[in-house]
């Protein structure tokens, strides 16, 4: 395909690189954008570079943030002693939703896979023992995935012997689902975390 | 189940073909090459989401044309009406439409049209690898559960990863080795489940199989299943009643073999080495079975299958027997038709010569006669 501008490539380029945005999507955002006012994409240009500039990881929990600690980290009413440990920042944006917890959070920023070489040191678990004085509980919230779960095991299997509470959040039927609409895999894990009533 | 009509666009050579298929047996003739087992691929595309020879979706779209569509509308043992369309476009996801949804994935509409499928190729099932048997109990059990088949994809993700990190040993000299051992945990509790499954499968079975090979030989010899889990000792009753045991079991086997893991940088362990014996009179048929009872071996081993699925699923199964007449002699061939015909179920068979069958199934049998030629299909009369 013959585009007449570079400038337009260009941009389509960019936005096609990004995640579950095809080529298609690419070019309507790019036109959409030439049709906008110099002001919005200048506003939209300089948002862009705030992004990288202000925003970095907090040096505690590593979750993004412009101040250093974090508005979490540093919060006087979060309970301090308990540790949730995510793999993405949007894992903290949607336990923060639930409004039910109020202890602190790590990102992992990704999952132990040793087919895309990621190891030990590429994640932040170091990061996660060096913080673990004065912590009573923490709660691994991974995916469920194999890699989230070989990953959870791993850091319990460190934790657990310095005499600190691991957990791991249930896995099961969705509230709001019916039992009927389940597959097989959810209410076999359903049926493995049953509690005691 | 029966299937009603059958329409095919664009598949191999038959650009536009619309059959109505009989409720008992269908004959389909012609010469090499004119499309029969196609008929036969365009079922089993509705049924089991793919052909069931080795081919890609795309190298069967008919060579002029972008895509192909399949529509097979039925009804099934309640008489309810049932239909699956399977559109393909070269480069694109298959679009999945049966009675109970639109664009659904090929896991939903497995097993909605149980079929029994027999082919020359499958010959490997009794002659060849383990493999190929593993392949024939995975595609039956995992019609009869969905728990098993993802255990086989979680199985399969572990041999993986865990294969990647013994390469890497063997390669560069590094090794996590906790994580390691988490994999290996993992690894074994999830072949402990595929093979607790397997061997309660196989026990299940194995009076179907006996049956059908004394229909099928008229029973001299005694053939059996045995399960054999790769460096395992003999299973005895009492051992295989939990899983606990094969955890156990795997691993000591684990234990004995980390060494030999490490130096060859490969999972040496776990149910993708497993075997099924198929024995006759006690000895192993594939190192003792003269070529006649390979073959009555696979018939009763598909006509078990068929009696199987009917009941676990609750609905009787199509027959699909690809040109296999052709390596039968004359009494074989009579004999499998009429086991076949007993069935009472919808049965579509492919042949070259016409003249043969007619000779063995009497004109009043409801059997309906389709002469195909380069992707054209007529009814004789």
């Amino acid at each position: 395909m013959i585009y007449t501008s570079q400038a337009i490539e260009k941009v389509v380029e960019y936005f096609s690189s990004l995640p579950s945005i095809g080529r298609k999507s690419a070019q309507r955002l790019t036109y959409h954008l030439l049709k906008q006012s110099p002001e919005f994409v200048e506003g939209f240009a300089v948002s862009l570079n705030e992004l990288k500039q202000y925003v970095k990881y907090c040096s505690k929990c590593f979750n993004y943030t412009e101040t250093d600690p974090c508005p979490i980290c540093s919060s006087q009413k979060r309970d301090n002693t308990v540790i949730c440990v995510v793999e993405d920042p949007n894992d903290v944006m949607a336990l923060e939703k639930t409004n039910g917890f109020f202890g602190l959070y790590h990102v992992l920023h990704g999952v132990l896979n040793p087919l895309d070489g990621i190891s030990y040191e590429d994640i932040k678990i170091k990061e996660l023992i060096a913080r673990l004085s004065g912590i009573e509980e923490i709660i691994l919230a991974l995916n469920p995935s194999i890699e989230g779960e070989v990953t959870s095991q791993y850091i319990a299997k460190i934790i657990k012997p310095l005499d600190i509470k691991v957990t791991k959040i249930a896995s099961g039927v969705p509230v709001g689902s019916s039992l009927e609409f389940s597959d097989e895999l959810t209410l076999t894990r359903a049926l493995e975390g049953r509690v005691v009533l | 189940m029966i299937i009603n009509s059958l329409t095919l666009q664009n598949l191999r050579n038959h650009t536009f073909t619309e059959i109505k298929l009989g409720d008992k047996l269908n004959v389909i003739y012609g010469l090499n090459g004119s499309g029969k087992t196609t008929i036969l691929e365009a079922i089993s595309i509705t049924s089991i989401s793919k052909s069931f020879l080795p081919v890609s979706d795309a190298t069967i779209i008919n060579f002029n044309e972008q895509y192909f569509s399949i529509l097979a509308k039925g009804t099934n043992d309640l008489l309810l009406p049932y239909f699956c369309g399977v559109k393909y476009n070269a480069g694109k996801r298959k679009i999945i439409n049966n009675s109970y949804g639109d664009s659904l994935t090929p896991k939903d509409i497995i097993g909605e049209i149980p079929v029994i499928i027999l082919s020359p190729d499958f010959k490997n099932i009794t002659f060849g690898a383990p493999q190929d048997r593993r392949q024939f109990i995975d595609t039956i059990l995992s019609q009869s559960s969905k728990a098993y088949m993802e255990d086989l994809f979680e199985l399969k993700k572990c041999l993986k990863q865990r294969n990647n990190m013994l390469g890497k040993y063997q390669k560069e000299g590094v090794l996590d080795k906790m994580q390691f051992e988490i994999w290996t945990e993992m690894l074994i509790k999830t072949a402990a489940e595929i093979m607790y499954r397997r061997q309660l499968f196989i026990r299940e079975f194995i009076p179907f199989f006996e049956q059908a090979y004394n229909e099928v030989s008229s029973g001299i010899e005694k053939v059996s299943l045995k399960y054999l889990p790769y460096h395992f000792p003999e299973l005895n009753e009492k051992d295989i009643q939990n899983k606990e045991y094969f955890m156990e079991i795997n691993r000591k086997i684990y234990d004995d073999l980390k060494f030999a893991e490490l130096k060859r940088g490969l999972t040496l362990f776990g149910p993708q080495k497993d075997e099924i014996a198929i024995n006759i009179n006690n000895s192993a048929a594939k190192e003792t079975a003269s070529q006649g009872q390979h073959k009555s071996l696979l018939i009763s081993l598909k006509f078990a299958e068929f009696e199987f699925l009917k009941k676990i699923r609750n609905e009787t199964p199509i027959i699909l027997f690809d040109d296999i007449f052709s390596e039968l002699d004359s009494s074989r061939s009579n004999h499998t038709l009429e086991l076949i015909l007993n069935k009472n179920a919808q049965s579509i068979i492919t042949i070259t010569e016409n003249s043969y069958i007619k000779q063995i199934v009497p004109q009043k049998l409801n059997t309906k006669y389709f002469k195909v030629n380069s992707g054209i299909v007529e009814v004789v009369e």
